[in-house]
């Protein structure tokens, strides 16, 4: 298994974020995590990057608890996690192919051999000539292709999708979906992503997770989650996905 | 140390450590370059150490026909003698004397500086002599003693006194520090017991010095009692302290039956020239008169009026039938004055008695001479004047009767002026020889003979035949004569005692007493007994001790020998200063060291500003707490201006290490918390390249700082930034 969720927990002060989720991703798999907003999926995916702590539980990536790493441990976790955005975090003052090097280059990959890479990444999402850019001057579907190619370009086995398309208006999520879905077929890389696109999930993922108050409420593949929904959650979705 | 494996650390080590440098540097040069611009404008007002000897400073109005003065003196030092006119401050032109090297000792200096009263406007002087050391507050017996002591000193070119100082003029500058121990030895190891009499005539020197002498053996060194002029003045402020105190009104009180008696120092309040008396309860009226009451020498209580004044005679309401002087008996100047009444916190009391005001101003006016504090000559001069007043009317009746008031007023006036001139009793003389001269001119005229070529004689009157009134006139200019020589005689007896100038300053105060109020006359006497020395004003003595006798001890054997109704007063025998050059120069030090000390403060903030508060911003966005950031702060705060501090060789007055490195944390924590509004940091770039996996100084230093303010860690980062 690439990703092992094992009943982990998270407080914020008295709110529960986490009340004890699990759930597995495993090599070239696409999960998609659904739920209301304040659920906890955000949070859930920056447990698994390390960016917050989380309370009681364990995840384990490949097989190693992350739990106790520490300082290059760490960083060599999340360098083999492409971490997207929902607002894209590009750095502003850096062109687009510098914001793809960034990674690679401070990983300590030669620099041509990144220039190569982070092209290719590029290509991928359909930026190939854009390279000398920078951000404010692309469109806001552009600016997360970019972020998709900088987590790309790193080549990891997993990738987090942090409701990728939401900070995008309807014309632009179209472009970024169907990046992400030619990379759920090319089954590269195992891609666990929080979204409210019940197309995508139905299209794209191998597994949907519902999440509700922090907890996993419903799991399975899309068409048993949709089609035969067993919690309200899944319902509303289902209606959703129906109209 | 693991902090110190990522090289971004490393390098923002070293950008404190460069901060701390250079800032310090800065600090140090921004004060070393307003040292130097002070130093310069030292110079231009001292001149260049040991370029001039003396500074001699002449009232502004004065500076040219100062100039022209001070010239000739220098011209008899010879042509190698400098005079320089420098810069005037403060309504003082200031001059430069420098003497030939072979002229540069004890006696030409003292004489030079004795002859610098001659100088229009002279308004004071500055020894510049250097390198030197000054003694200050010296007894006048003490100085000499020291100024002959220091003379002798290994290292010592010479000492003149000045003031109540000696300076000490140092062979060379390496002299200093031990020629500075001897003389602190000299002065600080002694000390000063200066006893002092109330009265004159009181005490026996010379027995208190024996008493002292056995008491204290070879710990008493000296007598240095000296009879300087000092001591001259004193006695005379103390006479003119004495004729005041007879000349003011005083009041005594008789208490009334079953009123608490007064002590000294309690006020009554009596009626005076108000319309009604004081009333109980009520605070005084502005008329009414507050008198002070004092222990006099005979044990009795006397008041000083300190409010209001002693009417005329007859001129104060209800009182003009007892206003009379002398009546009742109470003798001249003395009347009765009501009832007094206690004054308690400001609101009149409850009476206390009768009172009876003396006033000897008003007896004086009035021709009378009640007191012979005020004086004998006084009286004579009075007197002669009134009949050389009496002689010229009828001369000038004799000789020209319709010229008469105004020609004798005219003549009157020049006598007043000549004597205000303070010139004594030939300025009398001078003044009374125009007198004669006119009358005899009108004599003359009126004869028709020439007034110098045949003597008048007395006895014949005015507008009579030419014999006769020549000798009517030579009759009474004899008189005229004999009267005004007595006054001439008078004046000059009066002189004498009074010391040069004093008889200027007697007519002064006779011309003002007859104007001042009651309550400014004890204010004039008060005043007067201040600058004679207080109370105690009467015979002196002063005695050099060792400083190893306790003052206690000292004060309790001179006490002792001396009564207890002396004044001892123990104090030490001088202080060692540096030169005014050196005094300056110490200034500008501390001045330049207060500077630096505020540039070490302002490169402190604007290196916390400009370059960590991008870090502490940085640091609280990476997973640091807020408390930490802010220990992180005030750890860079007290390196950052302790070091500058430090370095730079600030020393603000009052601000030891403690203090420094309390500001150092303080603005270390301010810009700390302050840190995201001073440099504000993008937290979504932060965690994209967290997400990226890069260390804490990689995204320092490509992500943080290149998007900072600018500073040294800005420019020392783009040395290894990768991204540009």
């Amino acid at each position: 298994m690439l990703l092992h969720v094992d009943r982990v927990q998270k407080r914020y002060g008295p709110r529960v974020a986490l009340a004890g989720v699990s759930l597995t991703v495993a090599p070239g798999e696409t999960v998609v995590v659904m739920g209301p907003s304040g659920c906890g999926k955000s949070t859930l995916l920056r447990c698994i990057n390390r960016l917050t702590d989380w309370d009681a539980g364990e995840i384990y990536f490949a097989g190693k608890p992350i739990g106790p790493m520490d300082g290059a441990a760490v960083r060599a976790l999340r360098r083999q996690m492409g971490f997207v955005f929902q607002h894209f975090h590009l750095i502003e003052r850096l062109t687009v192919l510098d914001n793809v090097l960034l990674g690679l280059v401070l990983g300590g990959m030669p620099r041509d051999e990144a220039e190569e890479r982070a092209r290719a990444a590029l290509a991928r999402v359909h930026l190939a000539g854009e390279e000398a850019r920078r951000p404010a001057e692309l469109s806001g579907g552009q600016r997360q292709r970019v972020a998709i190619a900088r987590a790309l370009a790193l080549d990891p086995p997993l990738m987090l999708w942090d409701e990728p398309t939401a900070a995008l208006d309807p014309i632009l999520v179209a472009e970024v979906l169907e990046v992400m879905e030619d990379l759920a077929r090319s089954k590269s890389t195992g891609m666990l992503v929080v979204t409210h696109e019940v197309g995508f999930a139905l299209r794209a993922a191998d597994r949907v997770v519902l999440l509700e108050e922090g907890a996993v409420v419903d799991e399975g593949p899309p068409e048993q989650v949709f089609g035969r929904p067993r919690t309200a959650l899944a319902q509303r979705y289902a209606r959703l996905l129906a109209s | 140390m693991s902090l110190f494996r990522d090289a971004f650390w490393r390098e923002y080590a070293l950008v404190v450590l460069m901060t701390i440098l250079l800032g310090a540097g800065g600090a140090a040069a921004g004060a070393s370059a307003l040292d130097a611009a002070l130093g310069d404008a030292a110079r231009g007002l001292l001149g260049e150490a040991g370029q001039y000897h003396l500074i001699v400073h002449v009232r502004q109005g004065y500076r040219a026909a100062a100039a022209r003065e001070l010239e000739r003196l220098m011209a008899a030092h010879g042509p190698a003698a400098v005079l320089h006119e420098g810069v005037t401050v403060a309504g003082n032109a200031n001059f430069f004397l420098a003497l030939p090297p072979e002229q540069v000792r004890q006696p030409v200096l003292e004489e030079l500086v004795a002859r610098l009263g001659e100088v229009p406007g002279f308004n004071g002087y500055t020894w510049l002599l250097e390198p030197s050391l000054t003694v200050s507050g010296l007894r006048p017996g003490v100085q000499a003693l020291v100024a002959r002591e220091a003379a002798a000193l290994a290292g010592v070119r010479l000492a003149v006194r000045h003031g109540s100082s000696v300076t000490v003029l140092l062979e060379s500058l390496n002299h200093q520090r031990p020629v500075a121990a001897a003389l602190k030895a000299l002065v600080e190891g002694r000390q000063v017991a200066e006893v002092r009499w109330p009265g004159r005539g009181e005490g026996d020197p010379a027995s208190v010095v024996a008493a002292v002498r056995a008491a204290l053996g070879p710990e008493f060194l000296a007598d240095v009692t000296s009879p300087d002029e000092a001591g001259e003045t004193r006695q005379a402020l103390a006479a003119l302290r004495d004729w005041l105190a007879g000349l003011a009104a005083r009041v005594q009180v008789t208490p009334g039956p079953g009123a608490s008696p007064l002590a000294a120092g309690e006020r009554v309040v009596l009626q005076g020239p108000a319309p009604a008396p004081p009333e109980p309860g009520q605070p005084p009226e502005p008329q009414h008169l507050i008198v002070e009451m004092a222990a006099a020498e005979d044990g009795e209580l006397v008041g000083r009026i300190v409010h209001g004044d002693f009417p005329p005679p007859g001129a104060e309401p209800g009182n003009g039938a007892e206003g009379e002087l002398g009546q009742g008996g109470l003798g001249a100047g003395a009347r009765p004055a009501g009832t007094a009444f206690r004054l308690v916190d400001g609101v009149v009391g409850p009476p206390v008695g009768e009172a009876v005001l003396v006033s000897p101003r008003w007896a004086l006016a009035a021709g009378g001479g009640p007191d012979p504090a005020a004086g004998q000559s006084w009286d004579q001069l009075v007197q002669a004047a009134r009949e050389a007043a009496e002689q010229l009317a009828a001369v000038v009746d004799l000789l020209a009767p319709a010229a008469a008031s105004a020609d004798t007023g005219q003549q009157a006036q020049r006598l007043a002026r000549a004597l205000r001139a303070g010139d004594g009793a030939s300025a009398v003389r001078e003044a009374l020889l125009g007198v004669v001269l006119t009358a005899l001119l009108r004599a003359g005229q009126a004869s028709g003979d020439d007034p110098g070529v045949e003597p008048a004689e007395a006895g014949h009157p005015a507008g009579g035949d030419g014999a006769g009134d020549r000798a009517g006139v030579a009759a009474q200019l004899a008189a005229l004569h004999q009267s005004l020589t007595r006054l001439a005689e008078a004046a000059e007896g009066l002189q004498e005692a009074a010391g040069q100038g004093g008889l200027a300053a007697v007519f002064d105060i006779q011309g003002r007493l007859l104007q001042l109020r009651d309550d400014e006359l004890t204010r004039l006497w008060q005043a007067v007994e201040g600058a004679a020395g207080g109370p105690a004003a009467g015979q002196r003595v002063e005695l050099l001790v060792s400083g190893s006798v306790p003052a206690a001890r000292l004060e309790q054997v001179v006490r002792q020998a001396a009564g207890e109704e002396a004044v001892v007063i123990i104090t030490a025998a001088g202080v060692v200063a540096p030169s005014p050059r050196a005094l300056v120069l110490e200034l500008l030090q501390d001045v330049r060291r207060s500077v630096a000390g505020l540039g070490a403060l302002l490169a402190a903030a604007a290196a916390l500003v400009l370059d960590h508060a991008t870090v502490l911003a940085a640091l609280g966005r990476l997973g640091c707490s807020r408390r930490a950031v802010a220990a992180v702060g005030a750890g860079l705060g007290v390196l950052l201006l302790g070091g500058i501090y430090g370095l730079s060789g600030a020393a603000i007055p009052g601000a030891g290490p403690g203090v420094v490195a309390a500001a150092g944390a303080g603005l270390g924590v301010a810009v700390a918390l302050l840190a995201e509004r001073l440099s504000p940091v993008r937290p979504d770039e932060i965690m994209a390249g967290q997400a990226l996996g890069l260390s804490d100084g990689q995204i320092l230093r490509e992500i943080v700082v290149p998007v900072g303010r600018p500073g040294l860690l800005s420019l020392v980062n783009r040395w290894r930034r990768q991204f540009r």
